[in-house]
C-alpha cells in the first residue's frame, strides 16, 4: 500500500488527536487541471495568472471589468481602472458574476418536453437545434430579451425581423418612464450624464442612483468626488422610503408616493421667487407652461400635500438655486405612477432653471452610439405593449417564442396571467443559465453561455458625456465538472445560436466576428487615434480588447439649446389602486424597491447576492417589509412578525422590519426575491412582491406604474427570526460620536469629540439619565480619556 | 528480596481470590495499554515530522496521464532504454537527449508564483512531428491536442513537489534570490561556484534534485517548516509568519 | 522594533474616509471573494455567527423625520496595542514588522480568547467546515488558506496582495508606489472610502489623510493605537443641532 504524506496525514488526522492540526486548513482549489481549456494566446504564453478585460452587460450599466483566471478559471472580479464608466470600480452585482458562472445548479445541457404538461427531459444539443430550427422557421414568433444595448439586442431584433417576427424586450422595473421624460425634456435618445462630481448640489427624486438605479457604480465614483471637492457637495435627495441613497443625502425629503413632481414644481417655485435663476433662465423655464399654473404648486401648498414642511422645500430651492452649479434628476419610484411621466418631467425641467444642460456640473448629452446600426439606448417594451402582446400568445396568434435573459413568469404581475399565456404558445424556448420561473413553462430549454464566456459589444447607457464601447470576450472557456468526464454546462452563445439559425440573412456568422466588425468599424471611421492607437486594423482589435473597449473623448453629445414642451397637462395627481374587500389590517401604499444585490431577481441564484446585507436593514436571505415604526405599532407588529401584504392583484407575506426611516403611510418590499425556481439558493426563497403590483400605467408611455399600489397589512400570526446581519456583532452606539464621529464643516473632529463629551457629560450627571444608564463604567471612561488630555 | 518474597505471600494470605485473579488480568491489560500508548506515541510522532511510516512505503511520486520522460527532455547524452541499450532513431542513429532549459516549458517560473505546466498546445508544436507515431503516451498526447481530429482537453497533470499545507511558496523570488547569489545554491548539478549571476535553470536543483535524471520525477527534499527557515535566516530572507502563511 | 529583512520598511494602515461611505456593500462582498470567506448562509445569520472580514454598520441618529442613518466599514483595527495579541496562548496572533495583526492559522488552536479579547469585534470563529459545491470551488483564489473549524479568522490587511505588490516591485528593482497596493475591499469601494498604503511614506496618500481635520480613530481610550484610522462624517445639519442643545440645556439628544 502505497501512502502520499497528505493521505497519511488525512489518516492520521482521523485516527488520533496529534495530527488533527495538520488537517485543520484545507488546500484552496482543485489545482491540476492546470491548463484552460480556451485556447487564449495569453492562456499559452504566460500559463498562469492571466488579467482579461471585459463588460458586464448583465448588471445595470456596463461595468468594464478585468477578471484574474488562473489556469482557465476566473477567480476575481475587478474594476477596469481605464473604463470610463465605473473608471476601476466595481459593486456587489459584478462579483457574483463567478458564482453564476460556476453555479452547482447551472444547467448542464438542453431539456426539452413535448407537451406543456410534461416533464423536461434531457436531450442533445442535436436533438435541440432540430427543434430550434423547426421552431423559428415562421414569422409567427416573438422573440424576447432583457433589454440590450450592445450587438445581442441587434442580432436578436434581426432575427425576429429576417423571419418576420417580433421583437419585445422586458424590464420588470420599467425605465420607460425615464426614457420618456428625457426624450420629452432634452430631446434626447439616450440617457444624459449626470455631472455629480463637480456639482456643487445634487437633487434627485425617487432614484436609488447609489444603490440600483441606471449606472450605480459610476454614480458612487462620482458620489465621492462629490463629497471630497473643495467645496463640498451638497445633496438634496427625495424618496418615499429611506433608501441608501436617502441615507447618503444631507437633506433626505420624505415624500409622501406620488407627490414627488409636485415638490420638484415647489422648489422651481422658490428659486423663481428668490431671484436665483436669470431672467433667461426663468424664461427657458417657464415658456412652455400657461401662465400661472406653478401658482398650484406654492411650497406651502404643497407641503401640506407632500408631507415635506415647507421650511424643508424652501431650504432646498434655495441651495439648488444659490449653490451652483446644481444637477437634478430623478426616477425609480417618482415616476412610477401613473403620472409619472409628469413627475420625472417636471424634476428634469428643474435643470433649465439653473442653467444646468450642457455645464460641468450638470447634465450632459450623450452622443449616438459610435456603432452604425446599434441604437445605444434600451429599454423594456411599455407594460401597455407587453399586455398587447400577451393577448396575442393567448389567442393562439404566435407558434413560438424565444426568451432570453428575462425570467416573464417572475416579472410580470398577477394582473396579467403570464403563465396562461406562455401555455398557449406551442414552442416556448428558453435560453439561460440556471432554472428559473419561465424555463418551468419552457417546452425547450437551451444552456446559455455567462457572460463571461461569450463575445460581444455593450454600449453604455449612459455613457460619460462621450462615446464607449465596451467589448465583451470570453475570459474562460467551458468548465470541466469534478469528476471530469463533461463540462459543467455544456452551453453555447444565445448570439451565435441565432446567428447560426438565421445563416447568412444576418449577415455575421458568430458573435465574435460582429465584435471584429465592430472594431474594424472603428478602425475604419479614424476611432485608431482615440483611447486605442495601431497602425492596422488588427493590432486595434487587440488593443481594444486589451484595454476591455474603446472610447473617443472627444466625440461628446450634442450642445444645443432647445426647449420642451408643457409637460403640466394631463394627469398631475397619483392614483392607487384600491384595496377593497382585503379584510382587516391598515392600508398601505406600496412602495416596491430594487434589491442592491440581487437587482429584480436576475441575479438571485448567486448565494453571494443573497447573503450580502441590505444596506439598510442589514437583512439577507428573507423577503422583509420595511414599515414605520408607529405604523406597526397600531397593528401590533414587531420586527419578526410575518405580515400578509394584500393588494387586488393577490397577496404575499413578508418579515415586518420596523424601520426608523420609513414614512408613515408607506411600506417598502424588496423586488427579487420569491422565484419558484432558480438553483438552490433561490428557489422558494422569500415572495415575490412584483406579482401584487396592480395594473396602473403611466398615462403617458403605458410603462407599469409600480409604485402606484395599494396593499393591506395584517399579522398572519406567525413570527419568524430576520436573518440579518444587524445584531451578530456588538454595536457600540454608546456616547455621541462613536463610532460615527460627525463634524460640522469646518470643525475639527477634535472639536467634535470634545464638545460631545461636554453633552454627553451634562447627559451624565443629569442623575435621570445616569439611573437609566446604569453603568457606571462609562464615568470611569469619561474621567480616563480627560487625563489623557 | 526475601522481603518481597514475604510482601508477596503476606499479600496472598490478605488478598481475597477475586483480587487475586484480576491483578495478573489487569496487568496484561496494563501491558496492552503500554503498547497501544506506544503505537500512538509512534503514530502522533511520525504525524508531527509528517512523513508516514516507511513501512507503508512513503513514496512521493505518481504515475502521471501521460509518461512524461524528464531524461529525454531535460538531460544530456546518449538515451539508453530499460535494458542499458542505446537508444536508436529511425535512421538507426543514437538518440540524444534534448537538454532543454527547465524554463523552455516551466515558463512562468521567474515571474509567477507556480513553475506552471505547458499546455498540450506547446507539447504537440514539436510532437505533432516528431516522434513515432507507434509510441503510446505520444499517442495519448496527440489526442489531447486535438491533432488527431478530436476535441483538444487538457491532460490532468498530478502535482509531484508538494509544500506543507497552509504554505503559499512563490517561485519567482526564490529563483531571483538564487541565481543572483548562485552560492547558496543547493543540490547543484552544475559548478556555480561563481559569483555572476547564473540561469534560472541551474537553481531548480536546490529544492527539487536532479530532475534530469529522473525518469519519473519524485520529491527529494521534505521541504518542512525547518528547511524554509533555515535557509531563509541562512540568507537574511523574511521569518515573518505571514511571508508564507497568508 | 526589529525591522524585518526582505520586505522593506513600510507599515501599513488602511484610512476610512466615513463621509465618503455609502453603505453599499462592495466591500463586504469584495473581501469576502478574495478572502475564501464560507458563504453566509440564512442558518449562520440567524444564529448571529456570519463571517465578515469588513462589515458596514449602520446606526440611526435623531427622529423622522429629521432622521440620519450613518455608515462606517469597520475591520480588523490592527493594533499596534492589540488587545487579542496577549491573550493567545500559542502566539496564533502576533503583530509583525509592518504594523499588521497577523493571525497564523496552523497555530490556532481555537481558544477564542483573542475575540473576547476585541473590543472592536472583528475577530470571527469558525463554527463549521467551511463546504462549497464542487463546482464553486473553481473560484477560490489560491493565494489564501481557507480556514477550517475551530479556527478564528479575522482581516488579514490582504496581506497576500500586500506580498504580490512587494514581491513585483522588487523583481522590477524599483521602489513600490503609493497606490500600487490594493486590498480587495479598497478595490471595490466606489466612492474612495477606503484608502490603504504605506504610512512610513511622508507621501502617501493614508498619511496625507492622517493630518486631516477629520482624523479620528475607533476607542482611543483603549489605548490600542490602532492602524485603521477614520475621517469624520461631515453634516451641516450638526452644528444647528449642537447649538440647539446648547440652548436648550443639554438634552437635545
Amino acid at each position: 500500500m502505497k501512502l502520499t504524506r497528505r493521505e497519511f496525514l488525512a489518516l492520521s488526522g482521523k485516527a488520533t488527536a496529534g495530527a488533527v492540526i495538520f488537517a485543520a486548513c484545507g488546500i484552496p482549489e482543485r489545482e491540476l487541471i492546470v491548463q484552460s481549456p480556451v485556447e487564449l494566446p495569453e492562456d499559452l504564453v504566460r500559463g498562469e495568472d492571466a488579467w482579461f478585460a471585459t463588460v458586464n452587460p448583465d448588471g445595470r450599466n456596463s461595468d468594464g471589468l478585468i477578471v484574474r483566471v488562473m489556469q482557465g478559471r476566473a477567480k476575481k472580479v475587478a474594476g477596469n481602472v481605464d473604463f470610463p464608466v465605473n473608471m476601476g470600480k466595481h459593486s456587489v452585482r459584478d462579483d457574483v458574476a463567478l458564482q453564476l458562472l460556476y453555479h452547482p445548479d447551472r444547467l448542464a445541457g438542453p431539456l426539452s418536453r413535448r407537451t406543456h404538461g410534461g416533464q423536461l427531459a434531457q436531450t442533445s444539443w442535436t436533438q435541440a437545434e432540430s427543434v430550434l430550427a423547426a421552431a423559428t422557421n415562421t414569422s409567427r414568433m416573438t422573440v424576447v430579451t432583457n433589454p440590450l444595448r450592445g450587438h445581442l439586442g441587434w442580432v436578436a431584433s434581426r432575427f425576429a425581423e429576417v423571419r418576420g417576427g417580433r421583437y419585445i424586450t422586458f424590464d420588470p422595473v420599467e425605465q420607460g418612464v425615464l426614457h420618456g421624460s428625457i426624450k420629452k425634456i432634452f430631446d434626447a435618445d439616450v440617457l444624459p450624464e449626470f455631472d455629480i462630481a463637480n456639482a456643487h448640489t445634487v437633487l434627485s427624486f425617487g432614484a436609488d442612483w447609489l444603490s440600483s438605479w441606471v449606472s450605480p457604480v459610476r454614480h458612487s465614483v462620482q458620489y465621492g468626488k462629490f463629497r471630497s471637492a473643495e467645496t463640498r457637495g451638497y445633496m438634496i435627495h427625495g424618496e418615499s422610503r429611506m433608501s441608501m441613497t436617502a441615507a447618503a443625502a444631507d437633506m433626505w425629503l420624505p415624500i409622501r408616493p406620488g407627490r414627488e413632481g409636485d415638490v420638484a414644481l415647489a422648489i422651481a417655485n422658490v428659486v423663481i421667487d428668490e431671484g436665483l435663476a436669470s431672467a433667461a433662465e426663468i424664461t427657458a423655464f417657464t415658456s412652455a407652461l400657461p401662465a400661472g399654473i406653478l401658482n398650484a404648486y406654492r411650497p406651502q401648498d404643497v407641503a401640506a400635500r407632500s408631507g415635506v414642511s415647507a421650511e424643508k422645500i424652501v431650504k432646498a430651492g434655495r441651495r439648488f438655486g444659490s449653490s451652483r452649479p446644481s444637477v437634478a434628476f430623478g426616477g425609480g419610484s417618482a415616476g412610477a405612477h401613473v403620472h409619472g411621466t409628469f413627475a420625472l418631467s417636471a424634476i428634469y425641467a428643474l435643470n433649465t432653471l439653473v442653467g444646468a444642460v450642457g455645464s460641468t456640473g450638470g447634465v450632459k448629452l450623450n452622443p449616438a452610439p459610435a456603432v452604425e446600426g446599434l441604437s445605444g439606448s434600451a429599454t423594456g417594451a411599455s407594460f401597455a405593449a407587453w399586455e398587447q402582446e400577451l393577448a396575442q400568445w393567448r389567442a393562439g396568434n404566435i407558434d413560438t417564442v424565444i426568451i432570453r435573459g428575462v425570467d416573464l413568469a417572475h416579472g410580470m404581475p398577477n394582473s396579467v396571467d403570464v403563465i396562461d399565456a406562455l401555455q398557449s404558445v406551442p414552442n416556448v424556448i428558453v435560453f439561460g443559465t440556471v432554472m428559473d420561473d419561465t424555463m418551468a413553462e419552457a417546452t425547450l430549454v437551451l444552456p446559455e453561455k455567462s457572460y463571461l464566456e461569450d463575445w460581444g459589444t455593450d454600449i453604455p447607457e449612459p455613457g460619460p458625456g462621450y462615446a464607449v464601447v465596451g467589448i465583451q470576450q470570453p475570459v474562460v472557456g467551458p468548465t470541466i465538472s469534478a469528476d471530469e468526464v463533461s463540462l459543467i454546462a455544456d452551453a453555447r452563445g444565445f448570439g451565435d445560436e441565432l446567428l447560426r439559425l438565421a445563416g447568412n440573412d444576418i449577415g455575421a456568422s458568430s458573435m465574435q466576428q460582429l465584435v471584429e466588425q465592430t472594431t474594424n468599424g472603428l478602425f475604419n471611421r479614424g476611432g485608431s487615434t482615440a483611447s486605442v492607437s495601431a497602425p492596422n486594423s488588427n493590432l486595434f482589435r487587440k488593443g481594444v480588447l486589451q484595454r476591455g473597449g474603446w472610447w473617443d473623448t472627444r466625440a461628446t453629445g450634442p450642445s444645443r439649446s432647445f426647449s420642451f414642451p408643457n409637460f403640466i397637462r394631463g394627469k398631475t395627481e397619483a392614483e392607487f389602486s384600491g384595496t377593497s374587500g382585503l379584510g382587516q389590517g391598515i392600508d398601505l401604499t406600496l412602495v416596491p424597491f430594487v434589491s442592491n444585490n440581487l437587482l429584480d431577481g436576475r441575479l438571485s441564484a448567486a448565494p453571494w447576492a443573497q447573503q450580502v446585507p441590505d444596506p439598510m436593514s442589514s437583512a439577507a436571505w428573507a423577503t422583509w417589509a420595511e414599515i414605520n415604526k408607529e405604523d406597526a405599532k397600531s397593528i401590533e407588529v414587531s420586527e419578526g412578525d410575518i405580515l400578509f401584504i394584500k393588494s387586488t392583484s393577490g397577496e404575499i407575506e413578508a418579515i415586518a422590519y420596523p424601520h426608523p426611516g420609513v414614512p408613515r403611510g408607506v411600506i417598502g418590499v424588496p423586488i427579487g426575491y420569491g422565484k419558484i425556481e432558480g438553483g438552490r439558493w433561490a428557489e422558494g426563497r422569500g415572495e415575490n412582491v412584483l406579482k401584487i403590483i396592480s395594473d396602473k400605467k403611466d398615462e403617458e408611455t403605458g410603462a407599469l406604474a409600480w409604485a402606484a399600489t395599494s396593499v393591506r397589512i395584517q399579522k398572519t400570526g406567525r413570527r419568524l427570526k430576520l436573518p440579518k446581519f444587524e445584531g451578530t456583532v456588538e454595536a457600540f452606539p454608546i456616547e455621541p460620536g462613536v463610532p460615527v464621529l460627525v463634524v460640522a464643516p469646518g470643525e475639527t473632529a477634535h472639536e467634535a469629540e470634545a464638545a460631545n463629551e461636554a453633552e454627553y457629560r451634562k447627559l451624565f450627571t443629569n442623575d435621570e439619565t445616569r439611573r437609566e444608564i446604569g453603568r457606571d463604567s462609562i464615568g470611569d471612561r469619561i474621567s480616563e480619556s480627560e487625563s489623557q488630555e | 528480596m526475601a522481603s518481597l518474597i514475604s510482601v508477596i505471600k503476606e499479600r496472598n494470605k490478605t488478598t481475597p481470590t477475586w483480587l487475586k485473579i484480576l491483578i495478573p488480568i489487569l496487568g496484561l491489560g496494563g501491558l496492552g495499554v503500554v503498547a497501544v500508548l506506544a503505537a500512538l506515541a509512534a503514530f502522533v510522532v511520525t504525524g508531527w515530522l509528517g512523513q508516514p511510516v516507511p513501512i507503508l512505503g512513503f513514496d512521493q511520486t505518481f504515475e502521471q496521464p501521460i509518461n512524461f520522460p524528464h531524461t529525454v527532455h531535460a538531460g544530456t547524452g546518449q538515451l539508453v532504454d530499460a535494458s542499458g541499450n542505446a537508444r536508436l532513431n529511425q535512421d538507426l542513429m543514437p538518440l540524444e537527449a534534448l537538454g532543454l532549459d527547465c524554463t523552455f516549458c516551466h515558463r512562468t517560473v521567474t515571474t509567477q508564483a507556480n513553475a506552471g505546466v505547458p499546455p498540450v498546445a506547446q507539447c504537440a508544436f514539436c510532437h505533432q512531428a516528431i516522434g513515432p507515431e507507434s509510441s503510446v503516451p505520444l499517442t495519448q498526447l496527440r489526442q489531447n491536442a486535438g491533432i488527431t481530429g478530436n476535441e483538444p482537453l487538457p491532460i490532468n497533470w498530478r502535482r509531484v513537489t508538494r509544500m506543507p499545507d497552509h504554505v503559499r511558496f512563490v517561485h519567482e523570488p526564490h529563483i531571483r534570490f538564487l541565481t543572483a547569489n548562485p552560492a547558496s545554491i543547493g543540490n547543484a548539478t552544475a559548478d556555480v561556484n561563481s559569483q555572476q549571476a547564473v540561469k534560472p535553470a541551474l537553481t531548480c536543483s536546490t529544492c527539487h534534485g536532479d530532475v534530469a535524471a529522473m525518469a519519473q520525477v519524485e520529491q527529494v527534499e521534505p521541504l518542512k517548516m525547518g528547511q524554509c527557515v533555515d535557509c531563509h535566516r541562512a540568507n537574511n530572507a523574511p521569518t515573518d509568519c505571514a511571508a508564507c502563511h497568508q | 522594533m526589529v525591522t524585518q529583512a526582505g520586505f522593506g520598511n513600510h507599515k501599513w494602515a488602511m484610512a476610512v474616509d466615513v463621509d465618503k461611505c455609502t453603505g453599499c456593500q462592495a466591500c463586504v462582498l469584495a473581501c469576502q471573494v478574495e478572502n475564501n470567506i464560507p458563504l453566509n448562509t440564512q442558518d449562520r445569520f440567524e444564529r448571529n455567527r456570519s463571517i465578515s472580514w469588513i462589515r458596514v454598520e449602520r446606526y440611526w441618529e435623531g427622529e423622522f423625520p429629521d432622521i440620519k442613518a450613518r455608515f462606517i466599514p469597520i475591520m480588523c483595527q490592527h493594533c499596534e496595542n492589540a488587545p487579542c495579541e496577549p491573550v493567545c496562548p500559542v502566539f496564533a496572533t502576533y503583530h509583525n514588522a509592518e504594523g499588521m495583526n497577523v493571525q497564523v492559522y496552523n497555530r490556532c488552536v481555537g481558544t477564542r480568547y483573542c475575540a473576547n479579547g476585541c473590543p472592536y469585534i472583528v475577530r470571527f470563529f469558525n463554527y463549521w467546515e467551511p463546504v462549497w459545491p464542487e463546482s464553486l470551488r473553481n473560484h477560490l483564489n489560491p493565494d489564501v488558506t481557507i480556514r477550517s473549524r475551530g479556527i478564528m479568522e479575522k482581516c488579514s490587511f490582504c496581506v497576500h496582495r500586500v506580498r504580490r505588490g512587494v514581491r513585483k516591485a522588487a523583481s522590477e528593482s524599483r521602489p513600490l508606489e503609493d497606490g500600487e497596493i490594493q486590498t480587495a475591499c479598497q478595490e471595490a469601494c466606489p466612492t474612495s472610502a477606503l484608502n490603504f498604503g504605506d504610512i512610513n511614506d511622508p507621501n502617501s496618500r493614508v498619511s496625507q489623510m492622517k493630518k486631516d481635520d477629520r482624523y479620528y480613530t475607533l476607542m482611543p481610550q483603549l489605548g490600542t493605537s490602532p492602524n485603521v484610522f477614520y475621517l469624520a462624517k461631515v453634516d451641516e445639519d450638526r452644528e444647528i443641532a449642537l447649538t440647539g442643545a446648547e440652548s436648550e440645556g443639554g438634552d437635545g439628544h
